[in-house]
């Protein structure tokens, strides 16, 4: 009998019964699981545990890459399509009724649009990228941009790409990458939800199309981003997003809570006659900006490294290196020739201050015995400093000072 | 000196039972529950951050367990209402009367849970944390991340409208039915 309430005949019904068991194979499946979940978050724990340096590092990636990898090309439509990322803080009511919005909302749609304008000619040129996404629980998201769609399902962490123009789709399995990977390639949305008690500061109001919006600036591993809430209803209006390194910038709008969603919009079946493409998720790494700089000098006139190796610098500078054997590839083959960019340019634009990331390519060729950049490693006491020949060396601080000294003489 | 308990030791372990139940008794049916079941942990993976830094994370367990089981609950009584509207199958209480008491309380507890399952989710969730699990309100409040008060209006909005639509499942007079 159930002891909350012994007149309620519908309680009553439902309560746990004395005696009552679960049938032992129900049991038996049900432990099979909980222990397939123990392994996994025993070895979370023990990576944790044992690479707290590493799992620091991810973060930082997790918050940046995706985005700038958004713009770097179409090539990596996956990172274009789920890529973006907030993180955060506030202080106010306003602030926790919002950040309490986000976190219990049914579904959510928004647009996250990455404006161009400030890049230098002709990517100014560019009109701003829209993406529209929905999401509703318990965890499926779904993208919309011209061209391309695509639909995750968080909870099992598995997605498709789809890519119109091309008549290709890519099927994810995200199982098997890190938790703070993971979140990066979620449209912002799992960021949102986690957006924690506190911001770091309040901006005070500021008018957007004639409404005046109570800002909060919260920043995270080397991003900024000015989360906008209505003072009345306290619902998050607009969150502008940027990487002041990379130069990148991207602002979310359109918020919309507990809209009616039909689940055939979250189907994750591919259109029949597309072409399956395979792409495999790399974390960003040293060997990627090498093999990047290879790629680059490889077709780029007197085999010259990049002016720069900020976004903007990079999207310009691609129209004027021969690519042209890139281009009578196949886009499988495309995309596989092109990801050592993408993940390079995470790589660099995910560098946060401490990292100390410098780089003086401009105008050397490819062999010179001249450092091209350096950048300390998180938690390493020796920085990495890559020379023209592409070989990269460890330099203690010291050291590295010295080799500034002899670099600013000549 | 003893090792600490894992997390998994620490936030899972002690509650296993509850959350085998509680899933159990919102389906009862086997596929059903491995669906759930395995649903609800894949989202206890996937919100562990969160989960961990929750004031009572074994609640927010529980919660996620018992949503998980709900959602397929609502699927299942969708599905079988479209087959049912599509002729497809005849209703099991039309064609199949209960052949003896065992069969009719577990079609009584399949009607409550069609009912259930067309609550909003706040008063679901509420609900069945109450009455699957047997939580106390404190608890459920703190799972669902809302006042005690609140939780008691969720509930009480909840019985309020499975009094009105079971009312044949009462026997007691409509007034009693309705407090």
């Amino acid at each position: 009998m159930n002891h909350l309430d012994p007149h309620d005949p519908i309680g009553e019904r439902l309560a746990p019964h004395k005696g009552e068991i679960v049938p032992p194979e129900v049991e038996a499946s049900a432990h099979a699981a909980l222990a397939s979940l123990r392994n996994r978050m025993d070895r979370r724990e023990s990576r944790r545990r044992e690479r707290p340096i590493m799992s620091t590092l991810k973060r930082g990636f997790g918050s940046k890459l995706a985005w700038a990898g958004s713009l770097a090309a179409a090539t990596v439509v996956i990172i274009l399509a789920f890529g973006l990322l907030p993180g955060g803080g506030g202080g106010t009511s306003a602030w926790a009724q919002a950040v309490e919005k986000l976190r219990n909302a049914r579904s959510v749609t928004y647009s996250i649009i990455v404006s161009m304008e400030h890049l230098p000619e002709p990517m100014n040129k560019m009109p701003p990228m829209r993406m529209d996404y929905m999401w509703k629980e318990p965890g499926l998201l779904r993208m919309e941009a011209p061209g391309t769609w695509g639909v995750m399902d968080i909870v099992r962490r598995k997605g498709i790409s789809v890519m119109d123009a091309q008549r290709t789709y890519i099927e994810m399995d995200l199982s098997e990458i890190p938790e703070e990977q993971f979140i990066q390639q979620t449209g912002g949305i799992e960021y949102m939800r986690r957006m924690p008690e506190r911001a770091e500061r309040e901006l005070g109001e500021r008018e957007f199309d004639g409404r005046r919006l109570l800002g909060f600036l919260c920043r995270e591993q080397g991003m900024e981003y000015e989360v906008w809430i209505d003072p009345l209803t306290h619902d998050p209006v607009r969150v502008e997003m940027s990487i002041p390194q990379a130069d990148m910038r991207a602002t979310i709008v359109d918020f919309r809570f507990d809209v009616e969603l039909d689940d055939a919009i979250f189907d994750m079946t591919p259109p029949a006659d597309y072409k399956r493409m395979d792409l495999k998720l790399e974390q960003p790494a040293e060997k990627h900006l090498i093999g990047f700089f290879r790629f680059w000098t490889a077709r780029s006139a007197n085999e010259t490294f990049p002016p720069g190796m900020d976004m903007g610098t990079i999207m310009t500078e691609l129209r004027k290196i021969e690519m042209k054997d890139i281009e009578a590839l196949d886009m499988q083959q495309q995309m596989d020739q092109m990801m050592p960019m993408q993940l390079s340019m995470q790589f660099v634009t995910t560098m946060t201050p401490d990292n100390d990331w410098y780089y003086r390519g401009e105008g050397l060729r490819l062999g010179t015995e001249e450092p091209i950049c350096w950048w300390r490693p998180t938690g390493s006491e020796f920085y990495r400093v890559v020379f023209g020949n592409l070989e990269v060396l460890d330099y203690t601080p010291e050291a590295l000072e010295q080799l500034k000294s002899i670099i600013s003489e000549k | 000196m003893s090792e600490q308990p894992s997390h998994y030791e620490r936030l899972v372990a002690p509650i296993e039972q509850r959350m085998i139940g509680a899933v159990w008794r919102i389906v009862r049916e086997r596929d059903d529950f491995d669906e759930a079941f395995q649903d609800a942990l894949a989202r206890v993976w996937a919100r562990l951050d969160q989960i961990e830094r929750h004031p009572n994370p074994q609640a927010l367990i529980l919660r996620i367990c018992i949503n998980a089981a709900y959602d397929v609950l609502r699927r299942r009584v969708r599905q079988r209402r479209r087959e049912v509207l599509d002729g497809m199958h005849e209703s099991i209480a039309d064609s199949h009367p209960p052949a003896d008491d065992v069969l009719a309380a577990a079609e009584q507890r399949g009607e409550i849970m069609a009912a259930v399952s067309r609550l909003p989710r706040n008063q679901a969730e509420a609900f069945l944390m109450r009455f699957i699990d047997e939580m106390p309100y404190p608890e459920i409040a703190q799972a669902l991340g809302c006042g005690e008060p609140t939780v008691r209006t969720h509930i009480l909005r909840a019985r309020r409208r499975l009094g009105q639509w079971l009312a044949h499942l009462d026997p007691r007079p409509p007034r009693e039915a309705c407090k």
